[in-house]
């Protein structure tokens, strides 16, 4: 077969690696093959192509100082300043706790605090996509692919053909934005600013580099030439950054009556609502995907931990049946099962659901997770001592547990052992400052004397 | 403005503006007044000092406030009120001791008596635990400030010393005082109500809501006290208003449970007590109610599982063990059915429910015997009783009956129907709970961490 | 905003200038017919706050700047009255500047009159006398004596003195040589009186109080004082004064104290007697019309109204801050409205206590005044904390609606309980329970057996760390945290005694790692004894070696390091526990 259509073929199938060694074969013959050049750049950038979008996080503390302006923002217009949510209780990181992991909820207390003291740069580019750029770079035992530096970035920023398998090779492959981003400029350029995908290429790379705001105006004019969902969401994601969740909704809005009913847009109404507080409208959002899509995990599961936060375990139970039935065999699924059994007086199957939890679960975070929700099965049978060896339990696995250690107080207080209670509140509120509770529970402990009229 | 030379102008020239300032809220710009202040003076700026321990402790940093307190009362010690703000800081930053001492030298400088400082005395003597000092001193700001706040130090010091009746004086002539209060008039109104005195507490309650329509407490107490007549739908209504102004009411949502249970609504039972369950997982009241709402509707297990919970959480108390062996019966198991029985006899004093339970608990696992010397007992203590229920009555003689019958045969159907009547006999007793706003520790109910890791790529 | 429901406004936005940059103070925002032609003016005082505090008194006509002069310093008031009765009736402006009470008439300066000066104390009198002279004595030690003098109680003069350097001593006292000392007063606020007819244009006096706690009722004619009294029997500082009835009937004046109380001081009286004493700080005070009721402001956001006899009738909380407050008479309605100003820049009407009109303000209102301007009747003039000068006319056909009925909650008490509905999904799992309870019970209890066994089981497999909750039978806590990125590490232990009486003691802690994996700058530490409630903390720094040629393998527990607290004499540890060490950042290495 003839190579270069085999090396195609095997990219159709995605076996990357077999198509860059047969791209290397061929180049190694005829160094100047554009067509294998290219494909092996595709392939190499296919082979480590992640989502961008979905593993995005937003840093905490990355506050642009330039253009933040008011300091304290009006109510409903930032998500840093939600009303409380009374009955909902939050992550480490102070958002709601929403039935699915995404960026910004798997901060735990203690990593904040390392980030927070260290000095290594945080940008919105994940660490994540510099580590993938220095494994490619490894992987290759005689030097890179491409020779970056040496690249004549005006010649193929007038290619089309190449410079955009060229650009996403720098930006995903070598994790190179600077020398991306100057691609990008020589294309739009030699484009006369008419191509909308070089400007939310341009968009990224301003966005890595924590230029948000001209970010937003690539994105802007993109939108103006083409109208397309991954440029809608890219903007909505810029305005988070900015936490500006109402001009976010807005987008939202426009890219909805565009592309009615997209279920990635509605994703991000309904996880904009969540996050600004009103559940009722978030879940309507996700009411709508699951119509749309009905093997949506994260419709399901959000749907889901709404119910059971409003008291409603069964229907609770029959969304995570749900999602059971669509194959998901997790702890944390078995987890929440046994949570909803137990609340919704399903006795008997509360520990089977547990038991396959805990035998699931390989993260010790998750197992402290489950440890911790075994404690409310203790607790709602009244067996104090049991509750607190299932906290011990879930405190070892994870020491940063804060609620945990705000419970394992109020059980020792009901045992007596107020002190011992005063030091667990303390390291709880130590831990997790935006958890109100050991707060109120310590203050109600140093003004016993003027309470004790129970 | 004749010579050509000023007189400079006094420091206190501006005290007024950084009042002004402060009392509007302008704080930045007040600190930045103060400090231009005491730069201009050199430190020796006693009000700017004050004013700016006075921030200080608002912005709760309390040991920066009482430095600066500190640094008036050296540069002025003869105010008073200078050694009362250090008191105050001492008292937050809770040295008691050492705030009392304050509160004491700063009682001997000022020139007249001042309510607040026996106040604060009062309530120093209070956090150290000593209520017979903390009268003294509370009595004497009441009688000199009649202010609202000296009033209700002093009932909170009495209720604790367990003296309602004095503590019901003080807080009718706190009403005198204040008459608008409606706090003062809620907190009068569920003081007489736990002293059972109905008429006075409906009076005061219906006053405090009428000036504040929204006056959870005192609505939840009226609630209380129309639910005890069994005017369910009234207290309902009085509830439904509470609970909107404070939806975490443990209290409420118990209330508003058992009204609904009273009616035989037991769906809207068992919503509203798991509701207040979810708030505070550790309360044995709500558990027994809830208990007793699932026995109703024949739900064992689950009122076993409550029950249990009650009995663990609070094993001094009859009415969960009664419960709890009833729950028993109903999952068959009459024999440890009938330790409940026995052991809630242990904590009650003649309740005939009790007596007449584990009578026919003995009668199912077959001692006659023993059955009928419990029925005897319960005989012997009702003898003399004249308002004795007519269910209860019903129910000895059903159980008299059977148990004659029974010596020779076993049947055992129609008991367990009666049984289950009484145990509700025993329920409306459990309507008067939650009168006592509860104002427990904050149990941590919102813990319960859902998490699902299904990572969501496109 | 929910409160714009009350349909469309019932002001006209006339005028609104982001630009203007006035700071004005309340009490200092007023409007008066000064040139008497019957074109009501706009009178302010300016503040400029920066280094050099200084102010102007400005003059509008309509929006348009009239007239502008400087003042002396920041005046605590500004208040209009008439002196008297020739036509065409012309007011005069007070400015309380200080101790001074500056006159202006025609927009021109017209008179002073100075406050008493407070008496001096021999002691102090003694000193200047001595500096004066030039005695051998040196400076420093003549003002020493001044120091025993409480600070407050010095006047203006020593003050100052006594903030300076030595050498600028001689100096300054040259300079007030031949100056006669005096302690001035500063007055704190200010207000108006009518001497014989409550007529807006009859003739009335200035009402000043000061600092000292002192009130003076002055003929506005000659200036002199007509009657002086004690602002309190205790120790009160004046911070606003307002003033009813008429000077030669009867009167009552109202004074506001930093001390939070507001005492009253009637004809003839010497000294004020207190009438009430607010929770919180007064923000501001507005006498009702008629005298019936005193609305007060405090800074815990609440609007309190007090009965003459300072019983208290009402209060109504606010959702913000009170910044000012400003009477709305309208005549017409016979009505008086109160306006209140709050932070974030809103203004609430209140009707007694029922809140009758919502105006949005640009920002903050700093001051707010109401009344005739130009030919206009009822015009609102707001000064924010920006710096906007914004005026709004109330239309002609507008009522506040009045008749409404403002009890509480026909809505509310029409709501359901907020409670989840039931379903046929709850029914049916009921149901699943009713029809085998024995099965469910007993399968629960088994269950429940079970999760004790694993739990203790669990237990004591992870007994060799007890990081976090510690041991509760000693009461010793530890928890541990790792600093840094690597190769380099700082291990931060935090030992807590939580024990209320007994101190720790004999204790030590041991460290133990593979060498291969990390280097420790302490293996084994005694630890000192920990005083009952408090904790020690071990600072132990970290260096991984990092192996090139090896492969790291850290599914086999090499990157941890083990923590003992070993008591003396006793096998077995106290506390155990086990960190987890993060993994160095290759990349941070390399780099």
């Amino acid at each position: 077969m003839e190579p270069l259509y085999f090396a195609l073929s095997c990219y159709r199938r995605r076996n990357f690696d077999k198509c860059v060694q047969v791209c290397t074969d061929i180049l190694e013959k005829q160094p100047l093959d554009q067509a294998a050049w290219c494909l092996k750049m595709r392939a190499l950038t296919k082979r480590i192509y992640i989502d961008d979008i979905e593993s995005e996080e937003i840093v905490v503390g990355d506050a642009l100082d330039d253009d933040t302006v008011a300091s304290a923002p009006r109510p409903g217009t930032s998500m840093k300043l939600e009303a409380a949510l009374t009955a909902r209780p939050r992550t480490s990181t102070g958002r709601p706790i929403t039935g699915i992991n995404r960026p910004g909820t798997q901060m735990r207390p203690g990593t904040s605090i390392e980030r927070l003291k260290t000095a290594r740069p945080l940008t919105g580019q994940s660490v994540r996509a510099i580590r993938l750029g220095t494994a490619a770079m490894y992987s290759h035992r005689d030097g890179p692919f491409i020779q970056v530096s040496r690249l004549n970035l005006i010649k193929y920023g007038k290619d089309p053909c190449l410079s955009k398998p060229l650009f996403e090779y720098l930006f995903y492959h070598e994790g190179d934005v600077r020398n991306a981003m100057e691609l990008a400029v020589q294309a739009t350029q030699a484009n006369r600013f008419e191509d909308w995908w070089w400007k939310v290429q341009l968009a990224k790379c301003y966005n890595a580099l924590n230029l948000v705001r001209d970010g937003e105006q690539q994105l802007r004019s993109a939108l103006r030439q083409h109208t397309h969902i991954e440029t809608f969401i890219r903007l909505i994601r810029i305005y988070l950054r900015l936490d500006q969740p109402l001009s976010a909704l807005e987008i939202c809005k426009a890219g909805l009556t565009t592309f009615p009913n997209d279920v990635s847009i509605s994703t991000e109404v309904a996880r904009l609502y969540e996050g600004l507080g009103d559940v009722q409208l978030s879940v309507k959002h996700y009411r709508n995907i699951v119509i749309e899509d009905a093997m949506n995990t994260e419709a399901i599961a959000c749907i889901g931990v709404y119910h059971f936060y409003s008291n409603q375990p069964e229907f609770a139970l029959r969304h995570y049946r749900r999602i059971l039935a669509m194959g998901v065999h997790s702890a944390e699924l078995y987890n929440n099962l046994g949570l909803c059994c137990l609340y919704s007086q399903q006795l008997d199957l509360t520990m089977a659901c547990f038991q396959r939890a805990l035998d699931l679960a390989i993260d010790p975070l998750i197992k402290a997770e489950v440890w911790y929700n075994l404690s409310h099965v203790a607790i709602a049978a009244g067996d104090v001592e049991l509750a607190i060896q299932c906290l011990s339990i879930c405190l070892v696995m994870d020491s940063t547990h804060a609620p945990a250690f705000n419970n394992l107080a109020i059980l020792q207080y009901k045992l007596g052992r107020t002190n011992l209670a005063k030091a667990y509140f303390n390291t709880a509120k130590n831990l997790q400052p935006s958890l109100f509770e050991p707060q109120k529970n310590l203050e109600y402990l140093q003004n016993r004397y003027l309470n004790t009229f129970e | 403005m004749g010579t050509a030379i000023f007189e400079p102008s006094p420091l206190e020239q501006l005290n007024w503006l950084i009042h002004l300032q402060y009392v509007r809220g302008e704080v930045t710009k007040c600190k930045e007044l103060i400090r231009r202040q005491i730069k201009k003076s050199n430190g020796k700026h006693e009000y700017a000092f004050f004013k700016q321990g006075v921030m200080l402790r608002e912005d709760d940093k309390i040991q920066e406030a009482l430095e600066s307190f500190q640094m008036c009362h050296r540069l002025n010690c003869d105010n008073a009120d200078n050694i009362k703000e250090v008191a105050k800081c001492l008292f937050l930053l809770r040295k008691y001791r050492i705030a009392l001492e304050a509160y004491l030298e700063a009682e001997r400088i000022s020139t007249k008596p001042d309510w607040e400082i026996y106040q604060n005395i009062g309530q120093c003597w209070v956090s150290l635990g000593e209520n017979a000092k903390a009268k003294e001193y509370t009595k004497k700001a009441v009688q000199l400030g009649k202010q609202e706040c000296s009033y209700a130090l002093l009932i909170k010091i009495l209720i604790s010393e367990g003296d309602l009746q004095a503590a019901i004086t003080v807080s009718n002539a706190a009403l005198e005082a204040c008459p608008d209060s409606t706090v003062m008039l809620t907190e009068s109104g569920l003081l007489h109500l736990k002293v059972g005195q109905i008429q006075p507490a409906f009076q005061c309650l219906s006053s405090a809501v009428a000036l504040n329509p929204s006056c959870s407490a005192a609505l939840l107490g009226i609630g209380c006290i129309t639910q005890a007549h069994e005017e369910y739908e009234v207290a309902l209504s009085k509830y439904k208003i509470a609970v909107q102004i404070n939806p975490d009411s443990i209290a409420l949502w118990n209330n508003i449970g058992m009204c609904f249970f009273a009616k035989q609504k037991y769906i809207a039972a068992i919503s509203c007590l798991k509701r207040a369950l979810w708030i505070s997982p550790l309360n044995w009241k709500v558990l027994l109610n809830l208990g007793l709402v699932h026995l109703s509707t024949n739900q064992p297990a689950s009122a076993f599982n409550f029950l249990c919970a009650a009995v663990n959480l609070r094993p001094d108390a009859a009415l969960p063990f009664l419960a709890l062996g009833c729950a028993l019966f109903e999952l068959k198991d009459p024999e440890n059915s009938l330790k409940a029985f026995q052991q809630a006899e242990l904590f009650s004093k003649n309740d005939y429910g009790i007596m007449l339970n584990s009578t026919l608990a003995l009668l199912t696992i077959g001692q006659h015997e023993q059955a009928l010397i419990a029925l005897e007992k319960f005989k012997k203590a009702s003898e003399n009783d004249g308002q004795l229920d007519k269910q209860v009555i019903d129910f000895s003689h059903k159980l008299e009956n059977k148990l004659k019958k029974l010596m020779g045969k076993n049947e055992l159907e129609e008991l367990s129907e009666s049984l289950l009547e009484n145990s509700e006999v025993t329920n409306t007793k459990q309507n008067n709970d939650g009168e006592e706003d509860n104002v427990d520790i904050n149990k941590n109910s919102e813990n319960v961490n859902v998490r699902n890791l299904q990572s969501d790529e496109v | 905003m929910s409160k714009t429901e009350l349909n469309t406004s019932r002001w006209l936005e006339a005028h609104s200038d982001r630009s203007a940059g006035l700071t004005t103070l309340p009490k200092n925002l007023l409007l008066a017919n000064v040139c008497g032609d019957g074109d009501y003016r706009l009178v302010l005082v300016d503040v400029n706050f920066n280094e050099d505090v200084s102010a102007r008194l400005k003059v509008y006509k309509g929006t348009m700047l009239c007239s502008d002069q400087s003042l002396p310093d920041v005046p605590c008031a500004l208040i209009s009255f008439y002196v008297d009765n020739i036509q065409p009736k012309l007011p005069v402006l007070g400015v309380a500047c200080g101790s001074d009470l500056l006159i202006y008439k025609n927009n021109k300066p017209f008179y002073k009159f100075s406050v008493p000066p407070l008496p001096i104390s021999a002691l102090e009198e003694d000193v200047w006398q001595k500096l004066c002279l030039a005695t051998d004595e040196p400076y420093e030690k003549i003002v020493e004596a001044l120091e025993s003098i409480p600070f407050s109680e010095l006047s203006g003069r020593s003050q100052m003195l006594l903030t300076l350097p030595p050498s600028d001593i001689e100096n300054y006292v040259y300079k007030y040589q031949n100056v006669e000392l005096r302690r001035t007063c500063p007055i704190t606020c200010m207000t108006t009186l009518y001497r014989n007819s409550e007529e807006s244009t009859s003739i009335s006096y200035p009402v000043l109080a000061t600092e000292f706690g002192q009130l003076y009722i002055l003929d506005s004619q000659t200036f002199t004082i007509l009657h002086e009294a004690r602002v309190s029997n205790t120790k009160a500082t004046p911070s606003i004064v307002v003033a009813a009835g008429r000077y030669e009937v009867e009167f009552r004046i109202l004074v506001a104290c930093r001390e939070r109380y507001v005492t009253l001081i009637r004809k003839n009286w010497l000294e004020g007697k207190n009438l009430l004493q607010t929770t919180a700080s007064i923000v501001d005070m507005i006498l009702m019309p008629g005298d019936k009721f005193v609305c007060i402001a405090t800074s815990d956001k609440m609007l309190n109204c007090y009965s003459r006899r300072g019983n208290k009738l009402w209060t109504v909380e606010m959702a913000q801050t009170i910044t000012c407050l400003s009477l709305l008479s309208l005549q017409h309605l016979s009505l008086s409205l109160i306006a209140v100003g709050m932070q974030g820049g809103s203004i609430q009407l209140y009707h007694s206590r029922h809140p009758v009109d919502y105006i949005p303000a640009p920002d903050t209102p700093s001051a707010i005044t109401f009344g005739r301007m130009g030919q206009e009747e009822h015009v609102m003039v707001i000064i924010t904390l920006g710096g906007t000068m914004n005026f709004k006319i109330l239309k002609r056909t507008a009522d506040f609606g009045l008749n409404q009925d403002t009890g509480i909650s026909p809505t509310i008490q029409s709501k359901p309980l907020p409670l989840p509905k039931r379903s046929k999904l709850f029914l049916e799992q009921s149901l699943r329970e009713k029809q085998n309870p024995m099965d469910m019970h007993q399968s629960f209890q088994q269950d429940l057996i079970r999760l004790r066994l694993t739990s203790a089981r669990t237990l004591l497999q992870i007994n060799s760390d007890q990081s976090g909750i510690g041991n509760t039978k000693e009461q010793i806590k530890l928890s541990a945290q790792v600093l840094g990125l690597g190769p380099k590490f700082t291990l931060i232990l935090t030992l807590e005694n939580m024990n209320p009486e007994k101190a720790l003691i004999q204790l030590s802690a041991i460290f133990h790692c593979n060498p291969e994996n990390y280097q420790l700058s302490l293996y084994v530490l005694p630890i000192p004894l920990i005083p009952p409630g408090l904790t020690y903390k071990i600072h132990n720094r970290v260096v991984e070696c990092i192996n090139e040629n090896l492969p790291r393998d850290e599914t086999q527990g090499n990157n941890t390091i083990r923590v003992f607290i070993v008591r003396r004499e006793q096998i077995q540890p106290v506390l155990a526990a086990t960190i987890n060490m993060p993994p160095t950042d290759p990349l941070a290495f390399t780099m």
